[in-house]
């Protein structure tokens, strides 16, 4: 249940929402729309392996440093 | 290089193995048209002891294990997946979470009178929230991330009240 207080903020933050995003989003088929998700998302988890694999490489050499 | 996360096909062996399942979360506000990317499925599953049997045999086939134990290689199986909490998984095919509950408690059997069927590629047919439910669940959240996804879904409901309004007038006239 939203508060009075939170349920103006979110009025006014509709105001602010991209309704070209939304509409180009709904000229599409459902199928596209899964596809642009599944991308978006197989890069995010590419990202966030790579990073993964970036600190424990960093912790490896701060490792080798001070030994 | 071709893509290996594929949702239709993970939802597909979903649907091939009978899981009683609804989406709901970012995939399922994207099929109603929202603008908002998420990197993972969400679906709240029926803890039916034999629905989750047949989860079970699903995940196993997607290669599926607890994301937070990359090493471990934690296995989801039908005794583990019988909690009210999420089980946030990695497939051979993407990310998906598994659910008990959402917000208000609420399980399989109360959302499903709030389920629709959406069909994508001809004859796949996915069982996902309403949008109107969607939101209120956004709504009653207390997550950040998802209370500033509500105002794109409410211009998205909307969006798509006023289409529909128009292609009655249309087909009025």
């Amino acid at each position: 249940m939203l508060t009075a207080e939170e349920e103006q903020e979110i009025q006014e933050m509709q105001k602010e929402v991209d309704m070209t995003l939304i509409r180009w989003m709904l000229s599409l088929t459902p199928l596209e729309r899964l596809t642009i998700i599944q991308e978006y998302a197989e890069t995010t988890w590419r990202m966030r392996d790579a990073q993964s694999i970036q600190l424990s490489e960093n912790a490896s050499s701060s490792l080798s440093a001070s030994g | 290089m071709p893509s290996p996360f594929s949702y239709p096909k993970m939802l597909r062996v979903l649907l091939a193995h009978q899981v009683d399942f609804v989406v709901i979360g970012g995939v399922c506000a994207t099929l109603h048209g929202s603008s908002v990317l998420t990197a993972d499925v969400d679906i709240v599953a029926s803890r039916h002891s034999d629905n989750l049997k047949r989860l079970e045999a699903a995940l196993t086939e997607l290669n599926a294990y607890y994301r937070e134990h990359p090493r471990g290689r934690f296995l989801p199986d039908a005794e583990r997946l019988d909690t009210k909490g999420h089980h946030l998984l990695m497939t051979d095919l993407g990310a998906l979470d598994v659910l008990g509950t959402v917000t208000g408690g609420r399980g399989y059997e109360e959302l499903l009178p709030e389920t629709i069927q959406f069909t994508i590629e001809g004859d796949l047919q996915i069982p996902m929230l309403n949008l109107p439910m969607l939101i209120l669940l956004k709504q009653e959240t207390n997550r950040v991330k998802d209370r500033l996804i509500v105002p794109i879904l409410r211009q998205l409901l909307l969006e798509k009240q006023e289409g529909t309004n128009k292609e009655n007038a249309d087909s009025e006239n």
